[in-house]
């Protein structure tokens, strides 16, 4: 029972990486731009719980599926992973929506220069004549 | 107000963030907050209130508006949307800091540059051949 928050998280995170994966979302598409946005996300986030507990805004649970593992006074382990799960979340649904939308994202790693033949595109077959 | 105070902060630096991505003239972002925001906020009442139901966490008496969506202060939707300006802004393409170019392109015809005259006298010409 103790594990099934932090379980669950971990199984959410593993989702949204095979999202990731699959459609090439996040990490799997420009790893570093994923990981300065996400970062970005995470720290203003704990920051921001920091104060939530400071001020007494949150405080955390008395829930059977919790680990009982706390970092400090109100932060349990699970927070760390929580928000996590959060930032990833909100990354892959903004490629989602962007690729739904048709609008451009990152460049796929590998994809070094546009006039580079790709051989996912198109290639037709036999050249068209030219015209003298 | 507590809540709102600790929360000023960071939605004030993802909206400017947000907005210099704006200027910046990225394609389709309002649409693809929209559809990302909706989401995230939806996702965001529906499962705040679980964990809350399930008690991983409560919130203090004092430090809210008093505006519950269910089980959870109306200020919890400030998580999400503090998520869905910052990430977008960071993570598409094009640098925030660089404002789109205002002036038309030079190869363009334009009443000023004298290539139309008015509506009706328009046409499309050819391309001059070198």
């Amino acid at each position: 029972m103790a594990f099934i928050y932090l379980g669950t998280l971990l199984v959410l995170i593993g989702c949204m990486a095979l999202c990731d994966h699959r459609w090439k979302l996040a990490f799997f598409r420009h790893p570093l731009r994923a990981i300065l946005s996400v970062g970005a996300a995470y720290i203003g986030f704990l920051l921001w719980d920091i104060f939530g507990i400071i001020t007494g805004t949150f405080y955390r649970g008395d829930s059977a599926f919790m680990s009982g593992i706390n970092l400090a006074p109100h932060m349990p382990i699970e927070e760390l992973f929580f928000l996590f799960f959060l930032c990833y979340i909100t990354l892959n649904l903004t490629s989602a929506a962007a690729l739904w939308l048709k609008a451009p994202l990152p460049k796929k790693p590998g994809k070094k220069s546009p006039l580079t033949p790709q051989r996912d595109t198109f290639q037709p077959t036999t050249t068209p004549e030219v015209e003298p | 107000m507590t809540y709102i105070f600790i929360s000023i902060p960071f939605l004030a630096i993802a909206m400017v963030l947000f907005v210099l991505k704006l200027q910046s003239g990225t394609p389709k972002l309002l649409p693809i907050t929209a559809v990302s925001a909706l989401t995230l906020c939806s996702l965001t009442i529906i499962f705040d209130n679980l964990m809350v139901w399930a008690d991983l966490f409560g919130y203090g008496d004092t430090q809210h508006l008093g505006i519950w969506l269910g089980l959870i202060p109306l200020e919890d939707l400030f998580y999400p949307l503090f998520a869905v300006l910052l990430i977008p802004a960071l993570w598409l393409p094009g640098n925030m800091f660089k404002r789109r170019k205002k002036r038309p392109h030079h190869s363009l015809p334009t009443i000023a540059n004298g290539s139309i005259t008015t509506r009706s006298t328009t046409t499309q010409s050819e391309p001059e051949k070198p």
